[in-house]
């Protein structure tokens, strides 16, 4: 970071010229081509789209395990897959929802588009970006490939111990999970640290914090979750693995250990984990409504509100994923009330939305009909939230078909169909065409009814008695009916997610080319070329509301910063309250160390199921890695 | 010389204090939304952990007092939030005053969740006996 550049300028510009030294802008910008030149990028947009195209690669595989589960189900006593393997599908199903496809894709997105909707040329740790990615990517691929191996664990996403124990779990496929989810969170925290950065500094001058964008403010919320929530997953895995490789004894009841504790490690990163992955959908949904009503959104100050709101409540609610563990009734009470609670800060935001659209000329292109079928959805997984927030009630539910009904009604529909609206909505902007419209609403269309005929029948399922987590049923039962609905929901919903598919296949060879501003968005993303430059912007930009693009088309005029370098990379820094000009960083070039950082980081993880000596020499040669990978150079040798 | 000197030590003491103040000032805003949540985990953390307690000692005072304790931080933040935005009537330029009052009201508003927090939390206590579900 250097001081501010004298010659740093903030002009008001009529017709904002493209600079002279543009060329060399994005010469200075480029990212190396080529094979060997992919495992250098630093820059976000590269960075982003990997993180989205690896978790929506993620998200197909886990799906197809989720069929698997659903034609194992199909009829009573089925074969189609036997116990051990059912449960390793399970939890390979749920692990890698949660961890590979939910949190990495919010990521992926928020990597992509915070700094374009902040206006800044890049993040402001872009090696610590790349270093994330391949830790994910390393991670991710491990892990699922240990179903092909035979190294699977089996005993759920939530891993219970004593279950998860040595003493019941021999072999190494609780290790894998142990030492690849905590390897990965590591991603997640290096990607959170540096969006937290890059939002508070590298706002474009005039970008105050009540001018932010709510998309911005969603991404912020989730990073800090993230910060407070993945070191309990951590430090949980970290023990369990201790207890497994070296027989510690956090764990086992007999030794003085507290198997409860998981659940409370667990759950304090768990049920918060459900909102990491919910918030920032929020912010995709409040961009989309405003968009596609080109009005302001209503009650911006009680949105923010309920964004921080729902950050805060969603760390008091753990407790209610443990009311049949035998905690006292006046402790449940606490965190049944709390559960109750947050459901007023999800309601703020509905109203705020309802309020927008109410009267407006809403354009029902095919971003909105995903965020109408989200409202459906999610509202109806929120009502059922507050049903399973009450104790008595939930003993009653507990463990069976109910709970997974209602936590798909509110992850698929606070999550997924946000994701797939943001799919729609941003696409031009990734690659500059448009998604076929017809194609995208019959896909909307095919997974909205596909998921209900495939969720809503587990409701009934669960208050008939039937147990979640188990690989079959017996006749007599009569749960074959519901169970036989559910799996030709399950494959409707699979239809409608490969149109969607070959909608994005199709479009990125012959789709329509996408105007530069396609929907008319008010917000930074869209002041730019699509695909975005190298550099992002020709000239950043000076702001003077919330939305900035519609003041630029209605004055005809921008305000621009001026006098940064085109020589090597330059963005700038502002204050974290009103963002004015501070000072100018400098960014750094592309290198593959960080690349070779993950890979050794890597090894040194996965060796950790066979020997703690792994742990020793990881240290060393990360440190090597790392040595090189900040080697001071002369500044004139940044770029 | 000297006296240069001097004036020079006093005018940087003065830099000093005014940036200081207005370090201080900038974190006026911050105040609700830092002891607001900090006030509802405090109530929700520690009288979750002290219900075996309270059982073993047969005593309820503690509880009572830790949410009048919980309550009070709250208030404290609420205050700030209220001189936050009466300051930013002040404050100019506009922009400025503007994003103080946003943050000072979401200050305030996240204070009075934390309240209603505290209090359906609270109102257990005189419905459900401390010693239900502990295991004696």
């Amino acid at each position: 970071m250097t001081d501010l550049d004298p010659a740093l300028d903030l002009r008001r510009s009529r017709h904002d010229p493209v600079p002279e030294h543009l060329a060399e802008l994005e010469r200075t910008w480029l990212s190396p081509p080529g094979f060997l030149g992919w495992f250098t990028h630093v820059n976000h947009t590269s960075i982003g789209l990997r993180f989205l195209i690896t978790s929506l690669v993620f998200f197909m595989l886990a799906g197809l395990l989720g069929l698997a589960m659903r034609m194992q189900l199909l009829s009573p006593l089925n074969g189609f897959l036997d116990p051990d393997t059912y449960n390793q599908v399970m939890t390979v199903h749920g692990t890698a929802m949660m961890f590979l496809f939910a949190i990495p894709a919010m990521e992926g997105i928020g990597i992509y588009l915070v700094p374009l909707m902040v206006g800044a040329r890049d993040m402001a740790f872009p090696r610590l970006n790349a270093f994330g990615y391949y830790v994910y990517l390393i991670g991710g691929t491990t892990f699922f490939a240990s179903l092909f191996l035979g190294l699977a664990p089996d005993a759920g996403w939530f891993n219970y111990v004593p279950l998860s124990n040595r003493d019941y779990s021999e072999g190494y496929g609780i290790d894998v999970w142990t030492t690849m989810i905590t390897f990965i969170e590591v991603s997640a925290l290096t990607a959170a640290v540096e969006l937290i950065v890059t939002i508070f500094k590298l706002r474009v001058p005039g970008m105050s914090l009540h001018r932010m964008p709510i998309f911005v403010w969603a991404i912020l919320v989730m990073a800090f979750m993230i910060l407070f929530a993945m070191p309990s997953v951590i430090v949980a895995s970290a023990f369990l693995m201790m207890d497994r490789l070296v027989e510690t004894q956090f764990f086992v009841a007999e030794m003085g250990g507290s198997p409860l504790l998981w659940q409370h490690l667990f759950w304090f990163f768990g049920h918060p984990e459900v909102y990491i992955i919910l918030v920032p959908a929020l912010g995709i949904v409040t961009t989309i409504v405003v968009t596609f009503t080109q009005r302001p959104v209503f009650g911006y100050t009680a949105l923010v509100l309920a964004i921080v709101g729902i950050g805060m409540v969603s760390f008091g609610l753990w407790v209610h994923h443990m009311y049949t563990t035998g905690l006292p009734l006046l402790g449940r009470s606490f965190f049944q009330a709390a559960s109750a609670m947050i459901a007023i800060a999800s309601g703020v935001q509905i109203f705020s939305w309802i309020a927008t659209l109410w009267g407006a000329r809403i354009r029902f292109a095919t971003p909105m009909w995903f965020v109408l079928g989200f409202f459906g959805v999610f509202i109806a997984g929120g009502l059922t939230g507050v049903m399973v927030a009450s104790v008595p009630f939930d003993r009653q539910v507990h463990d069976t078909y109910f709970v997974v009904a209602h936590f798909h009604y509110v992850l698929v529909g606070g999550a997924v169909f946000p994701l797939f609206a943001g799919l729609y909505y941003w696409f031009p902007k990734a690659t500059g065409r448009l998604l076929h419209e017809g194609l995208g609403k019959w896909s909307c269309a095919i997974i909205f009814a596909g998921f209900n005929v495939t969720f809503f029948p587990m409701h009934q399922l669960g208050l008939e008695g039937m147990p979640r987590r188990v690989y079959t049923y017996l006749p007599e039962m009569d749960w074959t009916f519901l169970n036989q609905l559910s799996s030709i929901g399950s494959l409707i919903l699979a239809a409608g997610f490969a149109l969607t598919l070959w909608n994005v296949i199709r479009s990125l060879r012959h789709g329509a080319d996408s105007p530069p501003n396609p929907w008319h968005a008010p917000t930074l993303d869209w002041a730019t070329t699509s695909p975005p430059l190298n550099c992002n912007f020709a000239r950043q930009a000076v702001v003077e509301s919330r939305h900035p693009v519609w003041d630029w088309s209605r004055d005809g005029k921008r305000g621009v910063v001026d006098g940064l370098r085109s020589d090597r990379r330059e963005t700038v820094v502002t204050t974290l309250l009103d963002a004015r000009p501070q000072s100018v960083q400098i960014l750094p070039k592309p290198t593959p160390w960080p690349f070779f950082s993950a890979v050794i980081a890597s090894i040194c993880f996965f060796g950790l199921i066979f020997s703690p000596w792994f742990y020793v020499a990881g240290v060393f040669g990360t440190f090597v890695t790392f040595v090189f990978w900040f080697l001071p150079r002369k500044r004139e040798e940044v770029v | 010389m000297a006296e240069d000197a001097h004036e020079q030590s006093h005018e940087h003491k003065e830099d000093g204090i005014r940036a200081h103040q207005e370090g201080a000032e900038a974190l006026t805003p911050w105040v609700g939304w830092v002891l607001a949540p900090a006030a509802w985990a405090l109530h929700q953390g520690i009288g979750y952990a002290m219900v075996p307690w309270l059982c073993g000692t047969q005593r309820v005072w503690p509880y009572h007092a830790l949410t009048a304790f919980a309550v009070a931080i709250c208030a404290i933040g609420a205050a700030t939030a209220v001189h936050a935005l009466h300051r930013s009537q002040k404050i100019r330029p506009e922009r400025s005053a503007q994003r103080m009052r946003m943050m000072a009201l979401v200050g305030l508003m996240f204070c009075g969740a934390a309240f209603g927090g505290i209090a359906v939390e609270y109102v257990g206590v005189f419905y459900i006996s401390v010693c239900a579900g502990v295991d004696q």
